[in-house]
């Protein structure tokens, strides 16, 4: 970490005026990502609760599955006729495939949660709101935790790819005028150096402590 | 005691079971009647997966009734899981809380019955012990201890001491003997072992292989606490032993 810090420090420096630049570029893609991620959150809670405990919800099974299998790329240009090249855009596109993961894994931790671990929540009165809030949630936390890991990564490639395409604010439009230009190499690396302290930070500083929690579960 | 009013009882229950892939049905119980007098302790034996364990779920309402009916008087219905069934995102104390936490009990209130029954269980000390951190006794004393908190009037057990080593099961029956003793709360028990149903129990229900009925009936009239080595205890194992084969 440290390494990064001062490879980016030293290049930032010697970069010239790029260094708040770059901490302006990447905090708006962070910003779009977070945003994002947090729709893609309630909406995949919302989802898997409501469908996990009924029939209805096993038939639309196979068409997530098909959903999801759709490369998302493909359907930027929809979202473009929908919404043009704005930063709305960016974060809607990047929430249509955060949600898979955490919808998934969510599903499948409550299809699978134990026979009397269900009856005892039922027994002890657990029913409605209260099940949801007291018992469907916590089972489903350790999911939540890993499909948010690999959505928020799958996040990062959907910002920074609608951003590189369309947009000119941004982590994406940053590296890739650095790439575009001659002389500017510095920065490239100055980018990326960056984006792979924040990528290592996030994971440190919040996933991986949420990750020791869901140990917990591990019987 | 036939003309004693029943806290619950049982009257020719059936029950199919549909595989979920091939559609097939499979009787699983046949008409079983039950009548369960408040402040017994009652156990349902038989050969294993012949149904009694349905048989519980129907009483307690986790199973939906298909055929027969089931009068219950039953205020406050609490149940102890073979796995212990605990909540491990939830502490010693949490779990144990659940049920009182789930009917609404005000904090305070909660906290002094919680830690009333975790005493009573033996637990004193390992409040914040998350279910990873303890050992299958452990888990069950806090399964019981859960199952009391919410001051049932009847309890049922489903191969309470099945998933735990012989002289953990046998500390903790001595446990439940001594609760049950000063509670006087109905207790339904499920087991596959006849020892266990002799040493506990008020009556015993013997089941049949699957589609289960109702074998036979044994009163158990030794006085407490029952030495496991005496003759009328090892006839009475005997007789009920042979029901089952």
């Amino acid at each position: 970490m440290f390494i990064i810090l001062i490879i980016i420090l030293t290049i930032g420096i010697s970069a010239g005026n790029s260094l708040p630049k770059l901490a302006e570029a990447l905090s708006l893609s962070l910003f779009r990502l977070v945003i994002a991620y947090f729709i893609s959150l309630i909406i995949a809670v919302i989802i898997a609760v409501s469908i996990s405990s009924n029939k209805i919800g096993d038939s639309l099974i196979p068409v997530f599955d098909l959903l999801q299998n759709l490369p998302s790329f493909a359907l930027i240009p929809i979202f473009v006729l929908w919404l043009g090249y704005t930063n709305i855009m960016t974060i809607v596109f990047a929430a249509t495939s955060i949600l898979w993961p955490i919808l998934f894994y969510m599903l499948h931790a409550l299809k699978t949660v134990a026979r009397d671990e269900e009856d005892a929540a039922k027994i002890f009165g657990a029913k409605g709101l209260k099940k949801i809030l007291f018992f469907s949630l916590p089972v489903a936390f350790p999911s939540i935790v890993t499909g948010s890991i690999v959505g928020f990564s799958i996040g990062w490639e959907a910002i920074i790819g609608v951003e590189i395409i369309g947009l000119s604010s941004g982590i994406g439009p940053f590296l890739n005028v650095s790439s575009g230009t001659a002389g500017y190499s510095k920065t490239l690396i100055l980018g990326i150096s960056a984006l792979l302290l924040v990528v290592f930070l996030i994971n440190r500083l919040v996933w991986m402590p949420l990750l020791k929690k869901s140990q917990l579960y591990g019987e | 005691m036939e003309n004693k009013k029943t806290i619950i009882s049982a009257l020719n229950l059936s029950y199919k079971y549909q595989n979920e892939e091939s559609g097939e049905y499979l009787d699983v119980v046949k008409n079983v009647s039950l009548n369960i007098y408040p402040g017994e302790f009652v156990s349902l034996v038989g050969p294993s997966g012949c149904g009694k364990s349905t048989i519980l779920r129907i009483l307690s309402g986790l199973v939906k009734m298909q055929k027969g009916n089931v009068i219950s008087e039953t205020k406050k219905i609490s149940m102890v899981f073979q796995n212990f069934a605990l909540f491990p995102w939830l502490t010693v104390r949490e779990n144990v809380e659940f049920g009182l936490k789930m009917e609404g009990f005000k904090k305070s209130e909660r906290d002094k019955i919680v830690s009333k029954k975790i005493e009573e269980v033996g637990l004193s000390g390992f409040e914040d012990k998350y279910s990873i951190e303890l050992s299958g006794g452990m888990k069950q004393r806090v399964g019981i201890a859960r199952a009391l908190s919410v001051n049932p009037d009847i309890l049922l057990m489903d191969e309470p001491f099945s998933s735990l080593d012989v002289l953990t099961a046998e500390k903790l029956r001595a446990k439940l003997l001594d609760i049950w003793l000063k509670y006087k709360v109905t207790v339904i028990m499920v087991t596959h072992l006849v020892e266990e149903a002799v040493e506990l129990s008020d009556r015993i229900f013997v089941f049949a292989p699957r589609p289960t009925f109702v074998k036979d009936v044994f009163e158990v009239k030794i006085p407490r606490p029952r030495n496991g080595r005496s003759k009328e205890y090892y006839d009475l194992v005997d007789k009920i032993s042979k029901q089952i084969e």
